[in-house]
């Protein structure tokens, strides 16, 4: 039987015929970071980060999938978003917010963990159906490098100051967009605002002891700080504005000064709201009323 | 009498003569003209970059940040005939007016603005006076925005924290501008902007495995694929597979990969469909977008002794990270 057997299975080896391809791939994928290293972490320190999965020639809706590699900090590590999603055609650069938790009875160490991201295979169009292949997927990987420790570190820097232009009906606004690089609430404490007319030599208002909020540990955050100043309204125009900002100590950590335009404020800027209050009234008073009809005839 | 009546009428003459004169002298000194030089007063500016932000690179190609230069000159803003900026790869601490010339690495001048015109095709690495902030309008209005772009492209150094070569340094966007007789330059001296690292990669590459029968192996014949660098960080890559499929399996553990060629029967690294160990490759960081740093990657497979014959499809996986 054996023997028989024997020149079928030599027919059916000779027969195995294998053309294997790898398909021609042109699509590139990165990820940006591709290391967040945080040295400051402390039990119980939370840290939220953007990584951004880009492509450079994004033509086509890409299938994602990405998740968290195994590690010893795999459960402190959220992504958002994860598992599979679409990356839609025309998107370069993707973002996905991490959040590293460090438990509050983690041991202090040198932590190691890594966000993947891999997009599906690339179709090849020279490929003909029914072909061998190996397709190839591209995917990029984040190494998160965390070092628990025990020490308070009181750091942060303000990154930029941006005074909004506003209509008459406001008063001064600053953006202050801080990056708290420490592991407590830090950020400065208050700010002040002279107000200078265009050419920035009379000063017109001033401004002082405006509370900031802290900001969160390992969080860049834009604060917003309006400046009541005590003129009715502002006349539309140009202004210069001085902003300072203060420590906890009433020491002057950032001075900045630029021009910001006052811009005319229209009939609905003005009484805009009073109007949807009043809009809202008769819709809550026509509701009342139909409810009431609705009710007599029900008891009548 | 007469003679004393006569010498009153004289000192009277006198007198209005002298009022007449002194009228006439005071009169004469509005008619005095005066004069002064108004002198050019020196521009100032402010710049502030890509809002303070680290900017993310995109692979393979290019991305845009901007700077917002404020001057003021006190003779009008309508005196500021030019405007230039240059982003560049600075250490600690911002520099004004450091000079550098062009490099995609490190190296970043706008074209520079004049009153002639600009090319369009220019457009976006230029300084123009911005349309939605701080606009010259005319005598009386001493201070306008520019609004200068930059392109930067994938291999700009990287210098946030954890960048490989960089991380102590930051971006700076240095700006000049003149009014035609008087020429300033200043920096974004408060910020510290980084640019991001980026592991990218293309992969490049038609891998063809060959005819091959059952109970055979590749040999030393090995198939290539090729790894190419597309962010600004020299890269390693994690490879992993899946079973190819078709008139049966040839289990993903079949294909060997090595960054040497070699033989499959006596070397090569088993293909896994689980993450391996990160693979070494010899890439540097990039230097120049036309010549960047290419890794191959070698292959080699066996087919079982029974295999059945016909068409088989599976999916490799390269994962770039950083090196």
């Amino acid at each position: 039987m054996q023997s028989k057997l024997r020149p079928l299975f030599t027919l059916l080896f000779l027969c195995a015929i294998f053309s294997l391809n790898v398909s021609k791939v042109y699509a590139g994928f990165g990820v940006s970071p591709a290391k967040i290293v945080e040295d400051n972490l402390i039990r119980g320190s939370i840290l939220e980060r953007t990584l951004y999965f880009v492509q450079g020639m994004p033509d086509r809706d890409l299938d994602v999938k990405i998740e968290v590699d195994d590690s010893p900090i795999k459960s402190w590590i959220k992504i958002e978003p994860s598992g599979n999603f679409v990356i839609p055609k025309g998107v370069q650069q993707f973002p996905v917010t991490v959040t590293v938790t460090v438990p509050k009875d983690a041991e202090l160490g040198i932590y190691t963990g890594f966000v993947r991201a891999v997009g599906a295979p690339m179709l090849d169009p020279l490929r003909k159906e029914g072909e061998s292949h190996v397709s190839i997927a591209i995917g990029a990987r984040a190494e998160l490098s965390l070092t628990v420790g025990k020490g308070i570190l009181y750091r942060y820097a303000i990154r930029d100051i941006d005074l909004k232009n506003i209509l008459q009906t406001q008063n001064p606004i600053a953006d202050v967009n801080i990056e708290n690089q420490g592991n407590v609430p830090a950020g400065p404490s208050e700010a002040s605002f002279e107000l200078f007319n265009k050419f920035g030599d009379v000063r017109l208002a001033y401004v002082q002891g405006v509370k900031m909020e802290l900001v969160k540990p390992f969080a860049v955050q834009s604060v917003a700080v309006e400046f009541p100043i005590t003129l009715a309204t502002l006349s539309v125009g140009e202004y210069w504005g001085t902003v300072k900002l203060y420590n906890d100590k009433g020491e002057v950590v950032r001075e900045f000064k630029d021009v910001f335009n006052v811009k005319e404020a229209t009939f609905l800027d003005i009484y805009g709201r009073y109007i949807l209050i009043i809009i809202s009234i008769i819709i809550v008073l026509i509701i009342l009323r139909f409810v009431l009809k609705r009710r007599r005839r029900k008891s009548s | 009498m007469q003679n004393i009546l006569k010498g009153d009428r004289l000192v009277q003459v006198v007198l209005m003569l002298a009022g007449l004169f002194a009228f006439a002298t005071v009169f004469a000194a509005d008619n005095v003209t005066t004069s002064v030089t108004v002198g050019n007063a020196t521009p100032s500016l402010t710049v502030t970059f890509n809002g303070g932000n680290a900017i993310t690179l995109n692979e393979s190609t290019f991305s845009y940040a901007s700077a917002t230069v404020t001057i003021t000159d006190g003779n009008g803003c309508n005196t500021i005939n030019f405007v230039t900026a240059t982003a560049f790869l600075a250490s600690t601490s911002a520099l004004a007016g450091t000079p550098c010339t062009e490099n995609d690495n490190s190296c970043y001048p706008t074209s520079s603005t004049t009153a002639s015109g600009i090319p369009a095709a220019l457009s976006d690495t230029l300084c123009l006076a911005t349309t939605t902030g701080n606009q010259c309008t005319g005598a009386g209005d001493t201070s306008v925005q520019y609004d200068c772009g930059f392109k930067f492209w994938f291999i700009a150094e990287a210098t946030a924290a954890g960048s490989p070569t960089w991380a102590t340094s930051i971006w700076t966007v240095a700006a000049t501008t003149s009014d035609g007789s008087a020429t300033t330059t200043a920096s974004n001296t408060t910020q510290n902007v980084e640019i991001s690292s980026l592991a990218a990669t293309v992969v490049d590459a038609t891998l063809a495995f060959g005819t091959l029968s059952a109970n055979s192996n590749t040999g030393t014949t090995n198939s290539t694929t090729t790894a190419t660098t597309t962010g600004n960080i020299a890269m390693d890559v994690t490879l992993s597979g899946t079973d190819m499929t078709g008139a049966g399996t040839i289990d993903v553990s079949r294909q060997k990969y090595s960054t040497a060629q070699f033989n499959y029967v006596s070397a090569g690294t088993m293909l896994t469909n689980t993450t391996t160990p990160t693979v070494e490759l010899a890439s540097d960081e990039p230097t120049a977008t036309t010549s960047l740093p290419a890794s191959p990657i070698y292959w080699g497979i066996a087919i079982e002794a029974g295999q059945a014959n016909g068409a088989y499809t599976g999916t490799n996986t390269f994962t770039a990270q950083a090196n």
